[in-house]
């Protein structure tokens, strides 16, 4: 039997020296993070510098570079939680001795001052939770709130408006490898064709020759691939239904297939996109030439940031400040210009809005 | 008075261009080491060996000069002439049906191609993206033409040798969207074409998907 006063000391000391040992492997360990930090934070940066080489093929070095990054993002994570599994040990045991040690001290009766005594030691004990939270979140600095305005998930990589917002790149460019195009299918129905799938943005669509309008917010969720479960941050070549130059009435093929029969050989059509970290729309002007029965938009459509309208989002809606001029057709609609990640679309100038409701898709 | 010289230059270029992809006879005895190796009576019988020159190399050369004397406009009308040369053979086998093999005679000309390509590709060429989109353009309406009419046997090869020649240019970082759109035409035209024209837009879509990979 040990002599209690010299075994509450010893217990003492073990707790200060579990302490300086937890404090001096966080250093090692903070090590360990920012070297993954700094390698995800260097891939964020290539694929940042990457647009600014305009008028070249990016589309390929582009998925590889979100694919790295997720790639280092998704990495299995053992040493931090072998690395969290001592601190939780070691935690615990200093509890333990602690909650030993104030049990021998306790004296009765217990008066008014333990009740303040023991709401302090809730709070140290608060503290101590805090601290390790803190800790978990830094030995694992992906996919938790403190560290994702640092380390983005990969998806967000391929979210215009996260990219213009925050990290102040030219949209221009970024649009620019999507390759947009346009395609006015036999059966009548505009579909938008994206070469690397960005999304996160209003749009604003019109078509004068064809007298059809769209608008509405291009959000696109992929879920993990049902079989490898790996998560997908970009697609390529992805097409978007923007709505249908036809009624969305259950009529025959041959009466659709005459919604573009009586159309010019060559349409006009207008695209401005809104991302939310920018004040002026970009314009697309698509020229749509007949082929093959469909409408096929020409490569590379003229591309303009258009400064004549200026907008801002206020509580997730658009509003149009200056240049209204230019967005005349959409006059009436202005009240639906909201972003809740839907599609709409009027087919003639009078008629109501609609809701698009076909599901993009890989072809 | 000088551009008027020019243009005669020019016209005069393209006429005799023209007139040496006519068709020349090719001996077919000829022994090419790159074909593996010659037995002893072919080594023995060497003096009747006579390089297979046709037609098409020697208006292949003239564009080789034209591309390295820089002559932009010359090259395009050369590949173009190239191009029509080859769609007109090709429909010619195919209502004649002699033989030959319409696969073959699209690999031959897909070699040209390619070189011109790769020949664009050096540092040396200016015009190397004007080159790349103006190609692209042309084999689209290449590949177009041969699916309407249905000769699946040489689009394939087209496809193929077009989609490597894609591959290389996108990571060289020139654009493959005429190229991609190409692609994603053609699989639209041949799908509703019968069990060959399935598989051509099967390996179309394919070849699209990894363009760029």
């Amino acid at each position: 039997m040990f002599s209690p006063e010299l075994f509450l000391a010893l217990l003492w000391s073990v707790t200060g020296g579990l302490l300086t040992l937890l404090g001096s492997t966080g250093i090692f360990v903070s090590l360990v993070v920012q070297r993954r930090m700094e390698r995800l934070q260097d891939i964020l940066e290539e694929f940042l510098e990457l647009p600014y080489q305009e008028n070249r093929n990016l589309a390929g070095p582009m998925v590889n570079l979100v694919r790295k990054y997720q790639t280092h993002y998704l990495f299995p994570d053992r040493p931090g939680r072998t690395i969290l599994f001592y601190l939780d040990f070691t935690l615990l045991l200093i509890g333990l001795i602690w909650v030993f040690v104030l049990y021998v001290a306790l004296q009765q009766p217990i008066s008014a001052a333990f009740w303040v005594q023991l709401a302090l030691v809730a709070i140290i004990a608060g503290n101590f939770f805090i601290f390790r939270q803190l800790l978990q979140q830094t030995i694992n600095p992906t996919g938790n709130p403190l560290f994702n305005p640092i380390i983005p998930p990969p998806h967000r990589l391929r979210s215009v408006s996260y990219l213009s917002r925050y990290v102040n790149v030219s949209v221009k460019s970024i649009l620019q490898q999507a390759r947009f195009a346009l395609v006015i299918t036999p059966e009548g129905e505009i579909r938008l064709k994206q070469e690397l799938s960005f999304d996160d943005f209003f749009y604003l669509f019109h078509c004068p020759d064809v007298g059809c309008m769209a608008w509405g917010e291009l959000r696109l969720t992929f879920p993990p691939d049902a079989i490898t479960r790996k998560p997908v941050p970009l697609l390529r070549n992805i097409e978007i239904p923007l709505g249908c130059l036809c009624e969305n009435s259950p009529i025959s093929q041959n009466l659709r297939q005459k919604c573009t029969d009586a159309l010019p050989p060559l349409v006009h059509a207008i695209m401005y996109v809104f991302p939310q970290g920018e004040k002026h729309p970009i314009q697309y002007d698509f020229e749509l030439e007949r082929e093959d029965d469909g409408y096929h938009s020409r490569p590379y459509p003229e591309m303009t940031v258009q400064s004549s309208i200026l907008f801002q989002v206020i509580e997730g809606r658009l509003h149009i400040l200056q240049g209204n001029p230019l967005l005349s057709p959409f006059k009436q609609y202005q009240d639906y210009f909201c972003w809740d990640g839907e599609r709409y679309y009027c087919s003639n100038a009078s008629g109501l809005p609609q809701q698009c409701t076909a599901d993009p898709e890989v072809r | 008075m000088r551009n008027s010289m020019t243009d005669e230059e020019l016209y005069l270029w393209v006429r005799q261009f023209q007139q040496k992809l006519l068709p020349a006879p090719s001996p077919s005895t000829y022994i090419d080491l790159n074909e593996g190796p010659p037995s002893s009576e072919q080594l023995s019988a060497l003096e009747q060996d006579r390089p297979p020159i046709s037609g098409e190399l020697i208006a292949f050369e003239h564009l080789l000069q034209a591309m390295a004397e820089h002559r932009w406009l010359r090259v395009r009308f050369g590949i173009n002439e190239l191009l029509k040369h080859y769609l007109r053979s090709i429909t010619g086998i195919f209502n004649v049906s002699n033989g030959i093999d319409p696969g073959d005679v699209t690999r031959r000309y897909m070699e040209m191609i390619q070189w011109v390509f790769e020949y664009g590709h050096s540092p040396s060429f200016p015009f190397s993206e004007s080159l790349w989109t103006y190609l692209s353009a042309c084999l689209e309406s290449v590949g177009i033409t041969l699916a309407g009419q249905n000769q699946w046997e040489s689009l394939q090869v087209l496809i193929v040798e077009t989609a490597t020649m894609g591959r290389q240019a996108a990571r060289s970082g020139l654009q493959t969207a005429p190229l991609q759109h190409f692609l994603r035409r053609l699989e639209n035209t041949c799908r509703d074409k019968g069990e060959g024209g399935r598989e051509i837009a099967r390996l179309a879509r394919n070849l699209r998907f990894n363009l760029e990979v």
